[in-house]
């Protein structure tokens, strides 16, 4: 019983992770990438030379390329894992089993998924050669003075995820308000930050840290002390094992007596 | 072959079908069956308007989308056949790569740089963050009680015998329909007609896209409906020859898009701090399906 409740909540933690990594990766890339500029620097603002974009580059195709490519990978990677787990029954046919065959299909279908859009991007391009295509303010339903400043920030495109789940998180708010009829400005400034954090790693890093500053006597600068240290290690090492015979040696004779 | 023909078919009638029950609900005549595709054909014909602040992804969005759905419909089976994509824990592909989609279509909204696009694209993510595990749940079920995993095999091995079985069945159908009213964002969750701020969600997504984009993504729109029509008949269908099988899936889409626009018609869209709500309350219904799926196997007292 116990184990059929764990297990569905184990799938509803499975399914939530999908919907999550949706929505943190649409408010990640959205609002440092796309749209206005939400921040004015005061120096120029250009991309790195292209040499230092390579490496990431090259990163991010060999990621493609395993994901696309998923048997080439595993049959480079069972050697070593032979190596190491000593799976010598093993022939040199890859991994097999239900879970790894399923990969094979998927990247069949990622494959069908990259064809087809690479078809559909030619056949935009035909079809759109001789028509006029305009660029323009953007329209967002006929508004008219639009800035940078109505853009959604990071806090508040998940404004209603962080109500919901209010409970897991802490809210810090730095708020200047409206004042007067005409007011000057104002400002708003929130910042989430994870309770289970704070409570799982921060108060017990805090704490343990607190535990090891009473001995930070012992570094304290000094050379003589340093080569005190030295000369006690080196005492305990030569004496230590030298009385440890003698205190068993004089247990035995007083078990003989 | 035969399930992707189908698909097309019936999404080429689907919404003609609700928009008309729609206006022969409210005293209208309306427009005829296939205004859609009218529609969609007029803006392949068109050029196009982009924005200044959009760059390649805002292009490409709409592309993306349309391929993600395309691709998700091959793998739906119909009844005893299956086409190109089909293997086990395929139903985990199809929810993902519809989310790909999703993905590309959000940040596609993101790029406009307008509040409008933001608003939309935050209250998309977090509906399709809640209405995913229904669906893992709901197929979670059926996946127990059948014994596979993957769409074609789930769906040609159920069998609706005893009467919690055929109870199992029509929640099952219930949930896939309000999780297809969540994925095309029709009442009661969003109103497709209305253009004030407060109420939009997916209709705000789109509305810099224009020209081939805007009937890429309307035809996506369009197919994902077939699609979980699809998914629903075969739910009920899995063992019946294909003679039968082809005018009931007709008949059985009809009769859906009839549900569709009935339920538009009479029901107000519910206050948007509700949605989320609603939405955990199908997780509830689909966990109600899987205890049921447990009793019938056997596994639960």
């Amino acid at each position: 019983m116990i184990s059929l409740i764990s297990i569905v909540f184990i799938v509803m933690g499975l399914a939530f992770i999908g919907g999550l990594a949706l929505m943190c990766f649409t408010k990640a890339f959205g609002v440092v990438f796309l749209g206005n500029p939400r921040h004015t620097f005061h120096h120029e603002v250009k991309e790195v030379s292209g040499f230092q974009l390579a490496p990431l580059y090259a990163i991010a195709a060999l990621i493609i390329i395993i994901g696309l490519f998923p048997k080439l990978f595993l049959d480079l990677l069972i050697k070593p894992v032979q190596l190491f787990t000593g799976l010598q029954q093993l022939p040199f046919v890859a991994f097999q089993g239900n879970g790894l065959e399923v990969l094979v299909s998927v990247s069949h279908a990622s494959w069908y998924l990259i064809g087809l859009v690479l078809i559909l991007l030619g056949l935009r391009k035909w079809l759109l050669r001789n028509r006029t295509i305009t660029v323009m303010p953007t329209w967002g339903c006929g508004y008219t003075a639009p800035t940078a400043k109505i853009q959604y920030t990071a806090s508040s495109f998940v404004k209603t995820y962080s109500k919901l789940f209010g409970m897991f998180f802490l809210i810090f708010k730095k708020e200047k308000e409206v004042q007067g009829i005409f007011p000057t400005d104002a400002h708003l400034e929130t910042r989430p930050y994870d309770k289970i954090e704070k409570w799982l790693i921060d108060y017990p890093t805090v704490n343990f840290k607190l535990f090891l500053d009473r001995f930070r006597f012992f570094q304290n600068g000094k050379l003589q002390f340093y080569i005190l240290y030295g000369i006690i290690f080196i005492i305990l090492i030569i004496s230590i094992p030298l009385l440890y015979d003698k205190a068993i040696q004089f247990i035995e004779f007083l078990k003989q007596l | 072959m035969l399930s992707f023909l189908l698909i097309i078919l019936a999404a080429a009638f689907f919404t003609g079908i609700i928009i008309r029950t729609k206006s022969i609900a409210s005293g209208r005549k309306g427009p005829g069956l296939f205004q859609p595709i009218k529609d969609v054909v007029r803006l392949f014909k068109k050029g196009a308007v982009y924005s200044e602040t959009s760059s390649f992804v805002f292009r490409i969005a709409p592309t993306i989308y349309f391929s993600s759905v395309f691709v998700a419909m091959l793998v739906v089976p119909f009844g005893q056949s299956k086409w190109l994509i089909s293997f086990n824990g395929d139903f985990i592909f199809f929810a993902y790569v519809l989310g790909l989609g999703k993905f590309f279509s959000i940040i596609g909204a993101m790029d406009t740089g307008s509040s409008f696009e933001g608003m939309g694209a935050s209250r998309e993510a977090l509906y399709s963050m809640f209405a995913e595990p229904a669906f893992f749940i709901l197929m979670g079920s059926l996946a127990l009680l059948t014994g596979h995993t993957s769409f074609q095999e789930i769906f040609a091995t159920l069998h609706l015998g005893s009467s919690i079985t055929y109870a199992l069945g029509g929640l099952a159908a219930l949930v896939f329909l309000m999780i297809a009213m969540i994925e095309n964002s029709r009442m009661p969750l969003d109103d497709p007609k209305t253009h004030l701020e407060l109420t939009m969600v997916h209709e705000v997504m789109i509305l810099d896209n224009s020209g081939f984009d805007l009937g890429l993504i309307l035809t996506a729109g369009y197919l994902k409906f077939a699609i979980y029509g699809a998914i629903i008949f075969n739910l009920f269908s899995g063992t019946i020859s294909y003679e039968y099988a082809i005018p009931m899936f007709f008949v059985m889409q009809a009769f859906l898009a009839f549900v569709v626009g009935m339920i538009e018609s009479f029901m107000a869209r519910f206050r948007m701090n509700h949605n989320a709500q609603f939405i955990v309350v199908l997780s509830s219904v689909s966990l109600l399906i899987f205890f049921g799926a447990l009793l019938v196997s056997g596994k639960f007292i």
